[in-house]
């Protein structure tokens, strides 16, 4: 998708070696995916629901809205 | 030591000949101590790592540039880049940033990194065409930040 927009960069965080971002994150399983800072989700998606969620973020005005989605059989709990 | 084998070696190369398109900028925003001397606080355990992994990639092809950029003294390039950890590697798109990296880019994480450096030369993504058409009516920054682990 950041390829696709000029206006999207993603990053690519490896959650070891940063562990004060993932505890700030709540990360608690991978791949964990944080869209703006106000929506959230863990584990693969499929290309629609990613997009859904990248519209949805956008479409979001406050900041505080987060939404989690914990999918258990897309992601890996941290051990 | 080499981080790629052999095999892997020639597996890039061979793809970065058959697929690479246009040249490719990355930035390594990394730290080397001058002299090896490390100042407390500025350790950074895969920097060193990333610099060798990104040089082995690089040394595969002629269409890939980078540019090197020390976290600690060149703090205002780092700030342009909006780079606030180390390492990291930029793989700049055709009209942005792209794709960013932080941590060394082990694991699974490396297919991803290969797989950005080909995108951002040739321009082109797998994405449906409905999706790439709803990107194109985004008019507001969007920030994507992916947790990964190596394994």
């Amino acid at each position: 998708m950041a390829a696709e927009s000029p206006r999207i960069v993603a990053d690519v965080i490896e959650v070891q070696e940063y562990p004060q971002l993932a505890q700030m994150y709540a990360v608690r399983g991978v791949p964990k995916t944080v869209i703006n800072d106000r929506l959230t989700f863990t584990g693969a998606v499929p290309e629609a629901t990613f997009l859904e969620r990248v519209l949805e973020a956008v479409g979001s005005s406050s900041e505080t809205e987060m939404t989690e989605e914990l999918d258990a059989e897309r992601s890996t709990p941290l051990a | 030591m080499p981080i790629l084998r052999t095999e892997d070696a020639e597996a890039i190369r061979f793809r970065f000949d058959d697929e690479l398109d246009a040249d490719v900028q990355l930035t390594l925003v990394t730290h080397n101590p001058i002299g090896g001397l490390l100042i407390p606080g500025r350790e950074c355990d895969t920097c060193q790592s990333t610099q060798q992994a990104v040089d082995e990639i690089t040394a595969l092809t002629s269409k890939i540039s980078v540019e090197t950029v020390d976290f600690y003294r060149e703090p205002e390039r780092a700030e342009e880049l909006d780079v606030e950890r180390i390492p990291a590697l930029i793989v700049h798109g055709p009209s942005g940033d792209g794709v960013r990296f932080f941590g060394f880019p082990s694991g699974y994480e490396f297919p991803l990194l290969l797989d950005a450096i080909v995108r951002a030369s040739t321009n082109e993504s797998d994405l449906e065409a409905s999706t790439v058409e709803s990107l194109s009516e985004i008019d507001e920054d969007v920030h994507i930040k992916v947790f990964v682990t190596p394994t």
